[in-house]
């Protein structure tokens, strides 16, 4: 079985770490515990050609850019899922940030944008218009909730389509 | 700084032990060759030579052994912390784990309380902004509220206007034929039918317009001095054939204790009383109606005590509400605003109106008014009662009427006619001012709203180019902003349709007396 590392990235307190239980554990917790440095987990996920494929996690904690310490981070990743906070417009901006500052280092890499908290549904801010700009700037977007586990597993597999 | 050699290797002696790392030897395969330290540290797995180590140390993955490398930082299993370092020595490298855990949890405090202030002044933000576009919604509803209520207020008022004028003619010719009907009875009764319909129609537009009035704090309460035994009789006066038709004794008794003379409102509270005595009188099939003005306890207190059907106590509170009406009611034609209109008017003099009944035995409106609305002072004067029939003195006084209703001029020329007037008509405002100047008229009575020239204007010219007599408005509009402008324009007062024949008669003497 082939293993991958990938990285979740995003700012602080979009649900990168509840998307991760949820991959792993399948479990949800309403408590906000801040990530410090790395959180490193492995799940093996079918792909769809009936493979399997270890997937090791790096939960990165949120920021709205990378410092050194974070690019050592993202050193030999395959891909990323990239984590927005669909409650929070800015979050999407930093996202965007982010995912431009690690292609500038390391190249292009597979990725998928989940916009989560969708269950959020009276909090909601971002518009179709801005859903629509992502996609057409290539984002694969799922819009996912880490608390009903809403098409997590959804984007989790179309990143494993995507990794070579 | 460079320390003796002693000191030196005490001290990386001493931070070897503090940190206590787990070190790992192993080849550019990431076999393990060789390890140093507790195995057992937590958040470790356990690993034997010749073992992938990335299976112990998961984020090994995607590096390369060779490299020289940190990872700082990095939790592992059960939720362990260790700063990872590769240190590639020839064809080994060694990895150092080590812990930090207290380093994390420090590091995770300071962290989260920082991001837990964001995430508030974000909902914060938030939140100001949810209640900014809310005041804004309110002040958009509020503002298309004002304009619906503005758009209610012109409809009601133009609603009365307008049909106050065909009421003026229903209720005059009514009682043109009543008086021509002589011996034939059906004519008589058809007459009478066709007043009455024209006055609970006419009662209905009132009551509307009031309401809407009440609804926009728009009632202003104009206290005068009166005599309230002659209110009493006037009162008396219209109830007595009322109940009398109805085939019901009426009685209207003052108690000696009642102040002979009050300081309110006479208009609001005649018609608070007439609204009570009224629907005594409707309701009641059998028996009596009775007023009783009585003092008690610095209070006036006028009870209408009525023989009738009663009110269930469930909906004695109800009736007070406006376009409420009790449940036997039916019967009875009504929209349900004249307890309400009541209510706030006797609220508004500074009382109430409470209730008292009993099916089957009849009810109790009491109407409180506070004692201190007693005065001392003399009744002004009041109006003098409408005459039959004009005095011999003034036959033959050129009247001017100006109205551009066609079945109005018919029935003021009849009116007018009969009372041996001289009456001359103009159509609209221009033509009236041209009349008056060639007629030179004892007084003119004029309508307010014309074509051509409105009375206000053809009032403000007729004073303009010398015409001194009696102006009075006959108007449908109950505005006050009307009334005060007309007056302002040079009316010498203002009448409002529908008006009794004997109440134009005497005013128009009225002021035929003044201009002598």
């Amino acid at each position: 079985m082939s293993t991958r590392k990938i990285c979740i990235l995003g700012d602080f307190a979009v649900g990168k770490t509840s998307t991760v239980a949820r991959v792993v554990h399948n479990v949800f917790s309403d408590k906000y515990l801040t990530t410090v440095g790395v959180k490193i987990d492995t799940h093996v996920a079918e792909r769809a050609d009936g493979t399997s494929l270890k997937l090791v996690i790096w939960d990165i904690a949120g920021t709205d850019r990378f410092s050194a310490v974070e690019f050592s981070y993202l050193r030999g990743a395959s891909g990323y899922l990239l984590v927005i906070d669909g409650t929070r417009p800015n979050t999407r901006d930093v996202a965007c940030n982010l995912l431009a500052e690690a292609r500038e280092r390391y190249g292009e890499l597979p990725f998928v944008t989940l916009v989560n908290k969708n269950d959020l549904t009276d909090d909601w801010q971002l518009s179709e218009d801005d859903l629509e700009q992502l996609r057409s700037d290539g984002h694969p977007v799922f819009l996912t909730s880490a608390r009903s586990g809403e098409n997590v597993a959804e984007a989790l597999a179309e990143l494993c389509t995507r990794l070579s | 700084m460079s320390l003796p050699a002693p000191v030196n290797e005490y001290l990386i002696s001493l931070v070897a032990q503090r940190a206590q790392p787990l070190t790992l030897c192993i080849d550019h395969q990431w076999r393990l060759r060789q390890m140093w330290g507790d195995s057992d540290t937590p958040g470790f797995k356990p690993v034997a030579a010749g073992d992938d180590v990335r299976n112990a140390v998961p984020c090994l993955f995607g590096q390369r052994a060779s490299d020289k490398f940190v990872l700082p930082m990095v939790e592992l299993s059960d939720a362990h912390v260790f700063h990872v370092h590769n240190l590639p020595a020839g064809d080994v490298s060694f990895v150092l784990l080590l812990p930090a855990d207290a380093e994390r949890d420090s590091r995770r405090s300071l962290q989260q309380k920082a991001n837990e202030v964001r995430l508030l002044n974000h909902r914060q933000q938030r939140l100001v902004e949810q209640l900014s576009a809310a005041k804004q919604k309110l002040e958009v509803r509020e503002r298309e509220l004002t304009r619906a209520n503005d758009i209610k207020a012109r409809f009601i008022a133009g609603m009365s206007h307008e049909f106050r004028t065909p009421l003026t003619a229903v209720l005059g010719y009514a009682e043109l034929i009543d008086e021509r009907a002589g011996d034939d009875a059906d004519i008589a009764a058809h007459s009478r039918s066709v007043g009455r319909a024209a006055r609970h129609l006419l009662s209905m537009v009132d009551n509307i317009l009031d309401q809407a009035r009440l609804e926009e704090g728009d009632v202003l309460v104009n206290n005068t001095v009166f005599d309230l035994r002659e209110l009493i009789d006037d009162l008396a006066s219209i109830m007595a054939p009322l109940a009398a038709a109805r085939f019901l004794g009426f009685a209207a008794f003052v108690a000696n204790d009642v102040p002979a003379k009050l300081n309110t409102d006479a208009v609001r509270l005649r018609q608070v009383l007439l609204n009570l005595l009224g629907n005594a009188v409707k309701f009641t099939d059998e028996g009596s109606v009775r007023m009783e003005a009585d003092c008690h306890e610095n209070e006036l207190v006028f009870r209408v005590i009525d023989t009738g059907p009663g009110i269930p106590e469930e909906d004695q509170a109800r009736i007070f509400e406006e376009f409420q009406r009790g449940r036997d009611s039916d019967q009875v034609r009504g929209v349900g605003l004249g307890l309400n209109i009541a209510s706030r008017l006797s609220t508004l003099l500074g009382g109430r109106i409470e209730v008292q009944s009993q099916l089957g035995q009849g009810s109790e409106f009491c109407l409180y008014l506070p004692a201190d609305i007693a005065a001392d002072k003399q009744p002004e004067a009041t109006i003098a009662v409408a005459p039959a029939h004009v005095s011999d003195s003034f036959e033959g006084s050129r009247i001017l009427v100006a109205e551009d209703d066609p079945d109005i001029i018919d029935l003021v020329q009849i009116i007018l006619g009969r009372a041996n007037y001289d009456v001359s008509i103009a159509m609209n405002g221009r033509e009236a001012v041209e009349r008056a100047l060639e007629l030179k008229p004892d007084l003119v009575l004029m309508d307010v709203n014309m074509p051509m020239m409105t009375g206000m204007e053809a009032a403000s010219e007729m004073r303009r180019q010398g015409i001194a007599c009696p102006i009075i408005a006959l108007s449908a509009s109950l505005g006050a902003d009307d009334r005060d402008g007309a007056l302002e324009a040079g009316y010498d007062t203002y009448l409002v349709k529908p008006i009794a024949r004997a109440d134009l008669l005497a005013a128009i003497e009225q002021h035929l007396v003044k201009a002598l």
